[in-house]
């Protein structure tokens, strides 16, 4: 007897052991979508149904080392480009069933597909709900990195800091789903979104954990002094040499007065022109192509820095107070945006108006990170609302052995309504 | 183009292909293949440098070339 | 950011936020208005004393889950809009004393940084902008300030050079009656915490006897804080005190250490963070009231009344320390946080009294 198209397609989709993805098509559009995401689609005349079988091949990055967030002990794997990679990479951390992947598709014409992670159990499950239909709610065309789903999944406008936080390490991602957040992975993005997210996680490090628990204190301390360094120096500098000189002891005074009366410029202007001409070289390292290098740090450090201070245009305390600011904006790349925009207002502020300036305005920062929540979630957790358990992570690092014993999840650090 | 996306594939195949060639604009990057499993026309689609052109021989075209109807699929393969 | 206006804050936190403002109150409004002497210390504890005893009609309401405001208007919507009317203006005065008080401040001490009208407006957009954004996040910044106010202190004491000198506690005589009658209205007269905590009443979240708490932890550290700053003021200071414009910003002109000569702008930049928050609380009280169609509207105009008057007072110099300010401050304490509380609990007591004779 011979062979009727029915029976092709079944053996396709149900007798054959083709592939561990066969899909059943009938219409163009299940064409399109499964073409597009690498299957392979067989039609046979005479029958209307047609098969998808999953031979995925394509060509992706290999599993790479993190480029930004670099540590001396923990592991160098990366996520991937990949979404099914960067899964694989999280499931052989979390051998977990706990661990629940949802993923759906946003993007009208890129049609990305997203990857919500989670540990069922620990992330509460009206956040998960929350998180699906915020992501429901975008609609964008493409969508092109982590930067795109931020403010949906954060849902604070108006907010000088950001809701979430992103990460490379798929060892970072697993120990943050532990303690109750939501990741979403996106495909073609080697990075996480994670939500919700808070002020101290920037102060963390993987380094903190291989280390014993002085020291990781020791560290938090530099990085916290590094935050107040970087965003508040230039202005208090400025606010006490331009309007609180008694502050200053005599010796530093007169050094300081000394380089200033030789430059041409007022003190204001130059703190400005040598913030600016900073963010400009930095900004330029990071666009310029690798062959060409090594030709910014000799015009920055040679031409601008050094004949800048040897002509006498800017004083080298200046230079000084900026090499500070620089180095230690470096200790801390994912609160970057937040300290340029600090540095230049603080500037401007203590400029103008002194102590008084930077006192209003490091208060309205302070008060708008008070009013930020992700998910409900205060931003300034577990500082204000101080919640005593919480704190074993803020400023130094809770030993492993009693970490067994307590549990923190964000449904504890949940605010308004149970501040405590 | 005034293909609704939703509209059934139809059985004839040569209507199917002319469909999904007009949906995709004739690119360049479709690949068609069309073979006869047991004298019944058929064709594989795949896009370019999605698929693992090895994985499909293997998996694919080897068994569906040698397909009889009541052969059992699995026995060359594994 | 979400506006909740049923925003929920805790007994610290409402604990911070009353002890913020008082000590606000003690940096800037007394400012050689006043003499020192030893008989300031056992006249604290007397008044702290009244304060408990004026307080307890508005805490048995509020520990029982009554808005003290709501429940006096009965329903007539015309009666809530005065009542918060009357907070509205109790406070805008507040907030109009507060802001007058330390553009003088910044006149006096720091005359070369900032224009005394640019400290008005400053000050009244800001706090605009944190009433604005709530009570919650008011709270929340509130914690950190008040931990930067410990360890301020903590820091100047420590390398504080000051010289206790004992002979300074000049034994109390008959002669000191008008002053300590003096000193006792000048500090009852300033404890407007209570018409905040009938005002705040509804937004503390539901922990057991949380007004009690918030206020027995308020008038405990308010006692310890004013007396340990008598006395170092006295032991310090002595006599000097009289003549000085702010005895605090003196105690900490004896700190010194190699990198910073003078703290007295170091005093400033703190007193000023909290001088933002206080008034963003006062404008959230006050916005509260003059609530139009939309919040931003009641915010908006409390922010403008505010600068306005603050520009006026300061312009025509107007004595928010004087007699008539002093009864008008003084009044409404009475009025706003223990006379509308203590009619409402008679009012209670009377319907529960003819609900049992039916």
């Amino acid at each position: 007897m011979l062979a009727q198209p029915p029976d092709i397609y079944d053996y396709l989709m149900r007798k054959g052991l083709f592939s561990t993805e066969s899909k059943p098509i009938r219409s163009y559009s299940d064409v399109s979508e499964r073409l597009c995401s690498g299957f392979a689609v067989v039609l046979i005349n005479g029958e209307k149904r047609g098969a998808a079988i999953g031979a995925q091949g394509f060509k992706t990055r290999s599993i790479s080392e993190p480029a930004t967030e670099n540590n001396i002990k923990g592991s160098m794997e990366a996520l991937s480009d990949n979404l099914k990679t960067s899964m694989s990479l999280i499931r052989r951390r979390l051998k977990s069933p706990l661990l629940r992947f949802e993923t759906l598709k946003t993007g009208k014409i890129s049609q990305t597909e997203l990857a919500i992670v989670y540990i069922s159990g620990k992330a509460p499950d009206n956040l998960v709900e929350e998180v699906k239909s915020r992501l429901d709610e975008i609609r964008l065309d493409i969508i092109s990195g982590t930067g795109c789903l931020e403010p949906f999944l954060s849902g604070n406008s108006g907010s000088f800091f950001s809701g979430c936080s992103t990460t490379e390490r798929p060892d970072t991602l697993a120990a943050k789903i532990n303690e109750g957040r939501i990741a979403v992975l996106i495909d073609g993005v080697p990075f996480a979104v994670v939500c919700p997210a808070l002020f101290m996680e920037n102060f963390q490090a993987v380094d903190d954990y291989e280390e014993k628990p002085y020291f990781a204190f020791l560290q938090r301390l530099l990085r916290y002094l590094s935050f107040l360094a970087a965003g508040f120096l230039p202005g208090i500098y400025l606010a006490a040499t331009i309007h609180h000189p008694e502050i200053l002891a005599k010796t530093i005074m007169t050094n300081l007065i000394t380089s200033e009366e030789d430059t041409p410029f007022p003190l204001m202007l130059e703190m400005v022109i040598v913030v600016v001409l900073f963010e400009i070289m930095r900004e330029a390292g990071l666009r310029l192509p690798k062959a060409v290098g090594g030709a910014v740090s000799i015009v920055d450090g040679l031409v601008i820095g050094d004949a800048a201070v040897t002509s006498g245009l800017i004083s080298s305390p200046l230079l000084i107070i900026i090499g500070i600011t620089a180095t230690c904006s470096f200790v801390l790349p994912s609160l970057n945006p937040q300290l340029t925009v600090l540095r230049f207002i603080g500037i401007l502020a203590g400029g103008l108006w002194g102590f008084f300036g930077m006192a209003v305005f490091y208060l309205l920062v302070l008060v708008n990170a008070s009013a930020s929540d992700c998910l409900n979630v205060p931003y300034l957790s577990p500082a204000a609302p101080f919640t005593m358990k919480a704190t074993r992570d803020l400023l130094w690092r809770v030993g492993y052995r009693k970490m067994q014993k307590r549990k923190v999840t964000i449904e504890s650090l949940n605010g308004s309504g149970r501040e405590s | 183009m005034n293909l609704s996306l939703n509209e059934r594939l139809s059985p004839v195949l040569e209507r199917s292909l002319a469909r999904i060639r007009e949906l995709f604009g004739d690119s360049d990057d479709l690949n068609i293949v069309r073979f006869e499993a047991s004298g019944i026309k058929c064709a594989v689609l795949t896009l370019e440098g999605m698929t693992s052109s090895s994985d499909l021989s293997k998996m694919l075209f080897s068994p569906l070339m040698d397909f009889k109807k009541n052969a059992c699929p699995a026995a060359g393969y594994l | 950011m979400n506006e909740k206006i049923s925003a929920k804050i805790s007994t610290g936190q409402m604990f911070i936020l009353l002890i913020l403002a008082r000590i606000m109150h003690t940096m800037v409004f007394h400012s050689a208005d006043f003499s020192v002497g030893t008989y300031m210390l056992p006249t604290l504890v007397v008044t702290t004393l009244i304060e408990a005893a004026l307080a307890l009609p508005a805490l048995i309401l509020i520990d029982g889950g009554v808005d003290i405001v709501r429940e006096l208007s009965g329903g007539y919507r015309w009666i809530y809009a005065l009542l918060r009317a009357l907070y509205s203006l109790y406070f805008i005065y507040i907030a109009t004393g507060t802001i007058k008080y330390i553009a003088e401040f910044m006149h006096r001490e720091f005359r070369r940084v900032i224009s005394p009208i640019a400290v008005i407006v400053i000050l009244s957009l800001a706090a605009a902008y944190c009433a604005h954004l709530g009570i919650e996040a008011l709270a929340r910044a509130g914690t950190v300030v008040f931990w930067i106010f410990i360890a301020l202190f903590v820091s100047m004491a420590a390398v504080s050079e000051g010289t206790f000198n004992a002979s300074n506690l000049t034994p109390i005589t008959g002669n000191d009656f008008p002053a300590i009658l003096d000193y006792a209205v000048r500090d009852l007269s300033s404890s407007w915490w209570l018409p905040m905590l009938v005002i705040l009443g509804n937004h503390l979240n539901d922990s057991k006897d949380g007004a009690k708490k918030a206020a027995a932890g308020y008038l405990g550290f308010k006692l310890l804080m004013l007396e340990v700053l008598a006395l170092l003021i006295i032991l310090v200071l002595g006599k000097f005190a009289d003549i000085l414009g702010y005895p605090l910003l003196a105690l900490g002109a004896y700190a010194r250490t190699v990198f910073v000569q003078s703290f007295d702008a170091v005093n400033m930049f703190v007193w000023c963070m909290n001088a933002v928050l206080v008034c963003g609380i006062y404008l959230f009280i006050a916005s509260d009231g003059l609530k139009g169609r939309k919040h931003t509207i009641g915010e908006l105009s409390a922010m403008l009344i505010t600068a306005v008057a603050a520009i006026l007072a300061y312009n025509f110099e107007l004595d928010f320390n004087g007699e008539v300010a002093l009864i008008i401050k003084t009044a409404g304490i009475l009025l706003l946080g223990v006379l509308l509380p203590t009619v409402l609990l008679a009012e209670r007591g009377i319907r529960r009294c003819v609900n049992s004779l039916q």
